[in-house]
């Protein structure tokens, strides 16, 4: 579930090809994982977490030649900044249940559903007409409707 | 078509070189002064960036899955000492407001996550050395 899918450059002519293709498959990865977002499940969520950071780097080896990556590419910081957060008070609440801390299980689990309630607005929010993966979306050939 | 080939392997080569470069120029630093807190987090971040890199690329340029293998291993430590730092932080900053019982729980946890930091710390550094 966390490991990053295989690629192939087949299709490839050039790098700069080889990078748009790098963005798809990263981009489409965590795409497909983000109902982690609404289920109640740590490990979903991790893995969905390091997909939008295998796509945040892949954004990041782009950007020198891509400056408008750049809104996608801080969101995606940001993004996996709260899911951190998230992911350390789900690691919390685990060892407090190990170690009998019953409070502190309880607090970190509150704290956990907090941030990830923050990831999911970031989320939603960057997909909006003017958003923050507009521009992504147009370099990945990615297009979306919302009914 | 097999010059198209030769010109992709030769990219991702070098763009699998620049962040190998990386990584150890951080790995050199941090086994200078293990304790340095600034050091291990970007010793961190390279080698999250160098493991990216590998995923994206390590097929492509002919990389052995043995140093993918290693470099997972070293990220997956390096991981373990940031997790145990990072959740000593929140255990004192949960501290700060705590009483009663919860002020207990929290005591020992932080007891044993002092404990693991500084072990996670030792096998990281033994990691690297070898």
């Amino acid at each position: 579930m966390k490991n990053a899918l295989e690629l192939r450059f087949a299709s490839a002519a050039d790098p700069p090809d080889a990078q748009r293709h790098i963005v798809r498959v990263r981009f489409a990865e965590a795409v497909r994982k983000q109902t982690a977002l609404d289920l109640h499940d740590d490990e979903a969520l991790h893995a969905f977490r390091l997909a939008c950071k295998r796509l945040r780097f892949a954004l990041e080896r782009l950007r020198p030649r891509a400056p408008e990556m750049k809104r996608a590419q801080t969101l995606l910081s940001r993004l996996t900044g709260e899911l951190g957060l998230a992911h350390d008070c789900a690691q919390l609440g685990l060892l407090a249940d190990e170690c009998n801390a019953p409070l502190v299980a309880a607090r970190a689990r509150r704290d956990r559903d907090r941030y990830v309630i923050r990831a999911r607005r970031l989320w939603r929010h960057a997909f909006r007409e003017t958003g923050e993966f507009a521009q992504l979306a147009a370099y990945a050939g990615f297009t979306w409707s919302v009914s | 078509m097999i010059e198209r080939r030769a010109q992709l392997v030769e990219w991702a080569q070098a763009v699998i070189g620049a962040h190998v470069d990386a990584a150890g120029e951080a790995i050199t630093q941090f086994c200078a002064k293990p304790a340095s807190a600034k050091r291990l987090h970007r010793t961190r971040r390279r080698l999250a960036r160098l493991r990216a890199v590998l995923e994206d690329l390590a097929v492509l340029a002919g990389v052995t899955g043995t140093f993918s293998e290693r470099i997972r291993r070293v990220h997956k430590r390096a991981g373990k000492v940031r997790d145990a730092d990072v959740l000593l932080e929140r255990v004192e900053s949960y501290c700060q407001d705590a009483a009663g019982q919860e002020r207990d729980e929290l005591a020992r946890l932080r007891t044993m996550l002092r404990k693991r930091a500084k072990r996670m710390r030792r096998k990281l550094t033994r990691e690297l050395q070898k």
